[in-house]
C-alpha cells in the first residue's frame, strides 16, 4: 500500500507543471508561452528544437530573442496561442474555405496598424492558422470596395502622394545638413 | 563631461529646427502637413537612436504627432502599410476576394498590382481550380495555346453561354464545346458569354464535327435569334448578326451574302479540325478571320458600335463546335 503511494505521488506531481518557455521581443519585452501553445508557431517549435531547449532547462535559459516582432504584437500572437493551444496545427495553409470562429473574429477586429503588425508577425512567427484568420479578416473588409475605398482604408498612399513624402523629406534632409553647417 | 553637453545639444537643436519647419510649411500648404509630420517623426527616430539621453523623450514627441494623421486618413508609417505585406500574405488575402474585388485590388497601388500581375501565383491558380470544370483542365489540348493561370480563367469567362443556346444544343462538361443533337428540320446556334465593344479580341472556333449542309461561324448582337425551322444560315440572316458558312465559304450579313471569303478563285474547303481564329477589332469596326494561323482578309467592315458576341449555328446531328478565347492576337 505504501509502495503504491508513493509510486503514485510521482505520477501526480509530473503531470502538475506546466513547461513555460520565455520569448523576447525587439523592444525587450519577455512574454511566456507554454509548450503546449508553442507548437501552434512553426518558426517558434523550430527554434527550441534546434537551440536545445527542452523542459529541464527551459526555466534556465536566455529568452528566445524575436528580432522582428515587437511586445505589444508579440502579446497578441502569444494570446492566441494559448487559446488555440489544444487545437491540431495545419500541415498547410488552410483552402479557401475557412470559417472564421466568433472569438477569433473578435480577436483579430483590431486597428489596421496593430492588424497589419499581427499579419507580419504569424506570418513570420507561422502561425498559420492566425495568418489565414487574419487574411480572410482583411479580405471580408475589403470586399465591395472601390480602389479609392481600399487606399483610404487600407492607409496606402497614392503615387502623387509618394511622391509629395519624397519631396518633403529630400527638403528636410538638405535643412538639417543646412542647420549642421550652420553649427559647426 | 562638458563633451557630453555638447553631443547632447546638438541634437536638441535638430529636432526643434525639425519642429519649427513644418509650422511654416503648413502655412503655405495645408494638404502636406500630415505627411510632413510623418517625415518628422522619421527624422526624430533616426535623429534620437545615437544620444542615450534623447529616448526619453522622442516618444513624447511622437506622441501627439500620431493623432492628427489619422484623422485625416492620410496614409502613415508606410512601413507597415497594408501595401508592403509580403507576397505570401498578399495571395492569402487576395484568394477570398471576388474577381470583382479582385480588379480594384489591382488598381490600388503598385505593389498589389505586381501580386496580381504573376499570371500563374496561387491566386490564379486557385480560381482556376475552382471556376474551370476538372473535364477542361485535364484536357491537354483544349487550352494548350494559353500559356498561364489567368489567361485560362479569363478564357472560362468567355465561353459558351450555358443559358444563351437553342434547345437543340447543349454545351459539354468541359465548358468549351457546344454539342448539336440530331433534331430534324431545325438550325440552333449558341452565343459566348461576354460581348466586347472595345479593343481588338481573337477567338480559337474549331468545328469538332461534320459541317452538314450549313456551318455559320460568326458574330451576332444580344437579339440576335439562335433558333430557327429548317436548315438555314440563320447566323447572318438580318442585321443582328454577321456570318461565315464554312460549306460554301459565303458571307452573309442582313440576309445580303457578301461574297465568297477568302476573297479569291476556288477558295479551300474547310477541313474539319482546322482552327478558325476570329478577330473582332472593335475600334476599326472590322471582323476577320485567320485560319491556320494565316489571315484570310478582312471579312466585314462598317460594324455598329455594338455589344458583339461569338457565335456559331449548326444543322448536323450531333456535331461539336469549340471556342477558346485568346485574348488580343499578336500583330504580325
Amino acid at each position: 500500500m505504501s509502495a503504491e503511494a508513493v509510486a503514485a505521488a510521482p505520477i501526480a506531481e509530473e503531470a502538475t507543471p506546466v513547461v513555460y518557455y520565455s520569448i523576447e521581443s525587439n523592444d525587450r519585452v519577455v512574454l511566456k508561452i507554454s509548450e503546449q501553445a508553442i507548437k501552434q508557431s512553426a518558426t517558434l517549435s523550430n527554434s527550441i528544437t534546434n537551440l536545445g531547449y527542452s523542459a529541464e532547462n527551459a526555466e534556465s535559459m536566455v529568452p528566445i530573442p524575436i528580432e522582428k516582432v515587437n511586445g505589444k504584437t508579440l502579446k497578441l500572437v502569444v494570446e492566441w496561442c494559448e487559446h488555440h493551444k489544444a487545437d491540431p496545427v495545419p500541415e498547410a495553409y488552410p483552402s479557401g474555405n475557412t470559417v472564421l470562429p466568433v472569438w477569433d473574429r473578435k480577436f483579430v477586429d483590431i486597428e489596421h496598424d496593430a492588424l497589419t503588425d499581427l499579419v507580419n508577425a504569424s506570418n513570420f512567427l507561422e502561425v498559420m492558422t492566425l495568418l489565414t484568420y487574419c487574411c480572410k479578416f482583411i479580405a471580408g473588409l475589403a470586399k465591395g470596395m472601390s480602389p479609392e475605398e481600399m487606399r483610404v482604408f487600407f492607409c496606402i498612399p497614392t503615387d502623387e502622394e509618394d511622391e509629395k513624402a519624397e519631396r518633403f523629406g529630400k527638403e528636410k534632409t538638405e535643412a538639417s545638413a543646412t542647420s549642421a553647417d550652420t553649427t559647426a | 563631461m562638458a563633451e557630453n553637453d555638447g553631443e547632447t545639444i546638438v541634437p536638441d537643436e535638430q529636432c526643434n529646427l525639425t519642429a519649427s519647419t513644418p509650422m511654416k510649411s503648413s502655412g503655405l500648404e495645408q494638404v502636406e502637413s500630415p505627411k510632413e509630420r510623418k517625415t518628422s517623426m522619421v527624422e526624430c527616430d533616426d535623429e534620437g537612436n545615437p544620444s542615450s539621453g534623447t529616448p526619453d523623450e522622442s516618444p513624447k514627441q511622437l506622441t501627439p504627432h500620431s493623432i492628427p494623421p489619422r484623422r485625416r486618413r492620410s496614409p502613415r508609417r508606410p512601413e507597415v502599410s497594408a501595401s508592403r505585406l509580403p507576397l505570401k500574405v498578399l495571395n492569402q488575402i487576395f484568394q477570398y476576394l471576388p474577381l470583382k474585388d479582385l480588379r480594384s485590388a489591382m488598381l490600388t497601388c503598385h505593389s498589389w498590382n505586381n501580386a496580381l500581375s504573376m499570371e500563374d501565383s496561387d491566386i490564379w491558380q486557385y480560381l482556376l481550380g475552382k471556376k474551370l470544370p476538372e473535364a477542361a483542365v485535364s484536357d491537354p489540348f483544349l487550352l494548350a495555346e494559353l500559356g498561364s493561370a489567368k489567361k485560362k480563367l479569363r478564357a472560362w469567362y468567355f465561353a459558351w453561354n450555358t443559358s444563351d443556346i437553342s434547345r437543340n444544343n447543349y454545351i459539354r462538361t468541359n465548358g468549351f464545346t457546344v454539342h448539336r443533337q440530331p433534331v430534324a428540320q431545325s438550325t440552333d446556334g449558341v452565343r459566348g458569354k461576354r460581348g466586347i465593344s472595345k479593343g481588338v479580341h481573337a477567338f480559337d472556333i474549331t468545328w469538332d464535327g461534320p459541317l452538314g449542309t450549313v456551318a455559320v461561324v460568326g458574330i451576332a448582337t444580344k437579339h440576335a435569334a439562335l433558333h430557327c425551322v429548317g436548315y438555314v444560315a440563320l447566323l447572318g440572316s438580318d442585321d443582328q448578326s454577321w456570318g461565315w458558312n464554312l460549306v460554301d465559304n459565303v458571307l452573309m450579313h442582313n440576309g445580303a451574302q457578301l461574297g465568297v471569303y477568302p476573297k479569291m478563285n476556288n477558295p479551300p474547303k474547310y477541313e474539319v479540325g482546322d482552327k478558325i481564329r476570329l478577330i473582332i477589332d472593335c475600334d476599326t469596326h472590322v471582323a476577320y478571320f485567320e485560319r491556320n494561323s494565316e489571315f484570310l482578309g478582312i471579312a466585314f467592315n462598317h460594324i455598329p458600335p455594338l455589344r458583339l458576341y461569338p457565335a456559331v449555328c449548326a444543322v448536323y446531328g450531333n456535331t461539336e463546335v469549340t471556342m477558346v478565347y485568346v485574348g488580343s492576337p499578336q500583330m504580325g
